[in-house]
Parts: C-alpha cells; structure tokens; sequence
C-alpha cells in the first residue's frame, strides 16, 4: 500500500509526548512505512528520535555509546516495523525496544570491561568524558546533576524511575514495556524514589563539604586585596 | 489505571526542581542526522541481501558439520564401548564358534623359546608346535571370536538378499579369458597370468573352503587357506602369506611381507616400506588399523557386521548359515553402488586374529578410485568388466 504522506496532514506532536498523534494517524504512518514509503519513515523518525535519544541518555547510556544505541534502536524499528500490528501504542513498543536496547549495550559494554581487565587492558569508563569540562558546560548544570544520580541507581531500578518520573508513563505502561507485573514495577518505583531522594541529599552534602574547602581558600586573599 | 503520584509533582522542592530542569535532553546538533544516515545504511536492500547471503552460507555449513559430526559420532558408538540396554537392543552377543585345531592341518616349525611362561591354564600340551601354541593362545580370546554362531540358522537381516538371488546377482563372468596384457612374457615377476590352473580348477565345493571376495561386475578373487597358509592371485598378483609364530611372512606380488606380531600390534614391511597395524578389540568384534603401501587401512568385524575403508564404508551383513556350506558370508551394496561378497572359510577363521583380519585388510581395502592407478599400490587395481583400457 502507497501512501502519499506528504498530503496527509502530519500529527501533531511527538510520539508518546504531549500532542501525540491519534491512534489513526499513528496507524496510518506505521503502514506508509510498511509499505515502504521512505518519506513516512523519515516523518516516523523525525517524530521518534528525540524521546529515544532523551530515553538512551535518561538510561545512564555513556555519551560516547549514545550514537550507537540510537542507531540500534532505529534498525530493530525499520525491522519489526513490517510485523507491528498495532495491538500495542507505537511509544510503548519504541519504549520497550529502548529499554531492551540499552540493556544489551550494557551488558555488552560490561562483557567489554570484564575482558578487559582480564587481558590486563583498562576499557574507558564514562565517567571521565562525562566530566570533561566542555561537555558539561554543554549541558545544563541541572541535567548533568540528575544524570549522575541516575547513572548511580540500579538498572532496573533506573528504568521504572525514568519511565514513571521522566517520560510520565503509568503503571500499566510501564508494566507493559518492562514485561513485568504491575506490582513489580510499583516495588521497584518505591525503592527508586528513596535511592533517588538518597542519593540527591548526598550530592547535596558533598556539595556544601566542597563549598566549605573552597570558601576559607579564597577568604585570606580576598582580605589581602 | 492506577494513579501514582509523581516526584515532580509532590516531592521536596530540591528533587521538584531538578527534575524539571533537568527532564529535557536535547539531542546535539547533527546527531540525529548521523543516526539517520546510519539507521538507512544498514537497512538498504543491498546490504539485506548481503546478510541473507551469510546467513544462508552460515546455516549451509552448520548442516554440513552437523552431518560430519554426527557421521563421526557414529564411527565413535560403533568402535567403541555400548551400554548393556545398546547391546540388548541390537541382538545378544553370539557365542563364538571353536574350530577343533585337530582339525587344521599346521605345518611343524621351529619352537620359539618363550621368556615367559605361559598361564596354567593356557599352557598347551607339551609337544605341541609353536604355531599351534600360537593358534591356541589367540584361541583363548574366543569370546570375541566375530564369527557368527552355528546352530540355528538366524533370519535374514533386513535388506539381506535370499542366497539364490545374490547368487544371480553375482553370475560369474566368463572368467579364464586371458587378456591382452597378461600373454605370456608380459608379466611382471610376482605376477601370474590371469585365469591361471589355479583359479580355473576350483570346483564350487572347493571354493567354499577359500577366501573368496566377489564385486558386482569384477572377477572373484579368491585365496586358499591351508594350516596356516594363505595363497593365490589377487588380479593376477600371486600371494602367498604364511603366518608364522609371532611372524607374518610371504610375498604379494613378488613384493617382500614381513610384518612382526606382537600382542594386538604387527609392524614390519611390505615391498620395503614400513607398515603397522594395531587390532583394537571391541563390545562385539575387532577393528584393524593400519597402512599398507598405498593407503590406510580400516577393518571392522563384528559378529554381524563386516565393514573396511576405503573400499566398502557400509555394513556388509552375513548370510543365513546353511548346512554343508561351511564358513561365512558377508553381502551387502558399499557406497560405490556394486555389490559385494566376501565368503570366509573355516581355515580362515582358525587363523590367529591379528594376522587373519592383515590378510584380510590388505585383500579388501582399495585405494579411492581416483588414485587407483597411482603407485605405490599393494595389488594391482581392480578391472572392472567393460572398463576401456
């Protein structure tokens, strides 16, 4: 089926966002593009790449990975496209293959590491290019503070959190996209939130410590001036 | 739908606000177009077909080592030891037959002094030759005698033909017909004209008591054995093998055999080049390996079962006994589509093992076709009727 998309009037919004398209435009541009009209797939992926980049990043993907996992995601999208039949929202199967996504190329970057310390070989972390001066100004300061307390937060933990806290899904949704019971996903929300709330007043304090270390440093040649 | 409430929402104004600030992610710039151009890269119809490609050349290889593996894993169960249910479940071990060594004329030779003594109970009777000393303490290990038992006539194997159809399977071909390399002064030392008083006066009765190797379509070869000789002409190539204690010695084709027996391994020559062979017992028979020059050699019987490579690497089944036909029988199709019958007599069986399955080893085994006229080679290679020259 030709579909010629350009005519048909675009949904509004991004997917899974606010504004989202209808059900029946969202259906309508999933079968222009299984009928492999490339400028539907173009419109899909314009609408779909900032919630998949935004969720990757949310994840504790390394900056450095986030290309490569986008690109992933995008290439199980193109591929299971031609099976989706629409009995699920199209968010929650990007969001399902997001998270499935991630937690490969975690596992993978973690075999990396474990190899790599077994051949005597340090792997790069994230960390230190999470640090770089530059990249963080790039960031807001804000961004980069919840990034680091997601990164600290236990994966599965991490994803209830960020779907329910972050992408404002429900429950349901997130059960659906995790695969797991609802009141599995409510445990795990439960935990994530103290460890969140635990780990933000730690940063909190170890804040202040450094702010205390650097004000008596500066003191002395305030008052020599 | 069950209603959380949301930290962004309800939570303390410190967590409130960082994850307002800091929900938004935006993709730097560029990046979504490089993830673009990469997504459309590897999902291009070329790059599709290119992966088909592999993965039919990966699944075509995997069934091919699978077929290997298990072809492999099925020489493994049929060499090495079963389990008493495998063993139930292809027929009870047959108990073997005895040839009385009254019955075997032996020549007298020499005694050959032992280091050791014999065991008490295996201790032959004084003044007994040392070949039948010999043929006696092989006897001992009677029970893995492969031949099948005598008694009671056991029903054809499935796909085993009634004797009188193999019989007009193997019609002889007009034999005694000399061809045109084999005239008289044409023939290299060792070799015999084809068709010679030897083979043309065997009565059937008279073949019985011989080896006798038969392909569809080729001319039978057969050898006799008497005591603890074993002559004749294989394709005009005249053998003569005699076992010795400890000694396998003789000539094919007026090349030197002499091959040393010890235990379950013989080592020697053959025409000057080294050979070896090692006889491995198993659950229901032996299994010979070894070299002659020219190729390896694999030899397998069993109680039901004859099989040797290269030359015939399916199983060749015996026949039903039939009273007054003495020896054994095994027929069967090989891999190559002919027939074969191999008749072995009870001279044959009254051999000691290890030099019984070498002669027989050295008298089945062929090269691959492909290299049958390539030197070396044990015997002359087999001509096959309507075969241009």
């Amino acid at each position: 089926m030709l579909m010629n998309v350009a005519a048909r009037k675009e949904p509004e919004g991004p997917i899974g966002g606010d504004g989202a398209p209808t059900p029946a435009a969202e259906a309508a541009l999933v079968a222009a593009c299984q009928a492999g009209d490339a400028a539907a797939w173009r419109q899909l992926y314009d609408r779909c790449f900032p919630l998949v980049h935004r969720v990757v990043v949310r994840l504790g993907t390394p900056w450095r990975e986030v290309p490569d996992v986008c690109q992933d995601i995008f290439v199980r999208v193109h591929r299971g496209l031609r099976g989706f039949r629409a009995e699920a929202r199209l968010s929650t199967w990007l969001y399902r293959i997001t998270v499935n996504e991630v937690n490969r190329a975690g596992r993978t970057g973690a075999l990396w590491r474990a190899v790599g310390a077994v051949l005597g070989r340090e792997v790069r972390s994230a960390a230190p290019e999470e640090l770089r001066p530059d990249l963080v100004l790039e960031r807001s300061q804000a961004s980069t503070e919840l990034q680091q307390i997601l990164a600290a937060m236990r994966p599965k933990q991490r994803e209830a959190f960020v779907l329910h806290e972050i992408e404002e899904l429900s429950l349901e949704q997130i059960a659906e996209v995790v695969e797991s019971p609802v009141e599995t996903v409510k445990s795990r929300l439960k935990h994530a939130r103290s460890d969140f709330e635990r780990l933000r007043r730690q940063r909190q304090m170890q804040a202040a410590a450094q702010a205390a270390l650097v004000a008596p440093e500066k003191a002395p040649s305030g008052g020599a001036r | 739908m069950s209603a959380l409430h949301r930290l962004r929402d309800t939570g303390p104004p410190e967590t409130r606000a960082l994850l307002r600030a800091g929900a938004d992610v935006v993709p730097p710039v560029g990046l979504a177009e490089t993830v673009r151009r990469g997504v459309e890269q590897r999902t291009a119809p070329r790059r599709r077909a290119r992966a088909r490609l592999w993965l039919g050349l990966g699944l075509l290889t995997g069934t091919a080592f699978a077929f290997g593996a298990r072809e492999v894993v099925r020489r493994g169960e049929r060499s090495g030891p079963t389990s008493h249910a495998a063993r139930l479940a292809r027929g009870a071990p047959v108990a073997p037959t005895v040839i009385p060594l009254a019955s075997v004329p032996a020549p007298e030779a020499e005694p050959v002094p032992r280091a050791t003594p014999p065991p008490a109970g295996e201790a032959p009777a004084p003044g007994a030759s040392a070949s039948s000393r010999h043929r006696a303490a092989h006897s001992a290990a009677g029970p893995r005698d492969p031949r099948p038992t005598s008694g009671v006539p056991a029903a054809p194997a499935p796909g085993v033909l009634a004797s009188d159809a193999v019989d007009r399977i193997f019609a002889a071909p007009d034999d005694a017909r000399p061809k045109a390399h084999d005239k008289a002064g044409g023939v290299r030392p060792g070799l015999a004209p084809r068709g010679g008083a030897d083979e043309a006066l065997v009565s059937p009765a008279e073949r019985l008591l011989r080896i006798g190797v038969r392909w569809e379509g080729r001319k039978e070869v057969s050898l006799a054995v008497t005591g603890s000789r074993v002559h004749g002409q294989v394709r005009g190539a005249v053998v003569d093998l005699e076992v010795k204690p400890a000694l396998l010695e003789g000539h094919i084709g007026g090349e030197r055999v002499l091959l040393w027996l010890r235990r379950e391994e013989a080592s020697g020559t053959i025409g000057g080049r080294d050979v070896a062979f090692v006889l491995t017992p198993t659950q229901r028979g032996h299994i010979l390996r070894g070299n002659v020059p020219g190729h390896g050699v694999r030899l397998e019987l069993a109680s039901r079962m004859l099989s040797f490579l290269p030359g015939c690497e399916r199983d060749l089944l015996p026949l039903p006994e039939v009273p007054g036909r003495p020896g054994t029988t095994y027929q069967g199709l090989c891999p190559n589509g002919r027939r074969l019958r191999v008749h072995l007599p009870p001279g044959w069986y009254a051999l000691p093992e290890l030099p019984r399955l070498i002669v027989l080893g050295m008298l089945l085994t062929e090269k691959e076709d492909i290299l049958r006229h390539e030197a070396p080679r044990l015997l002359p290679p087999p001509e096959d009727e309507g075969e241009e020259k």
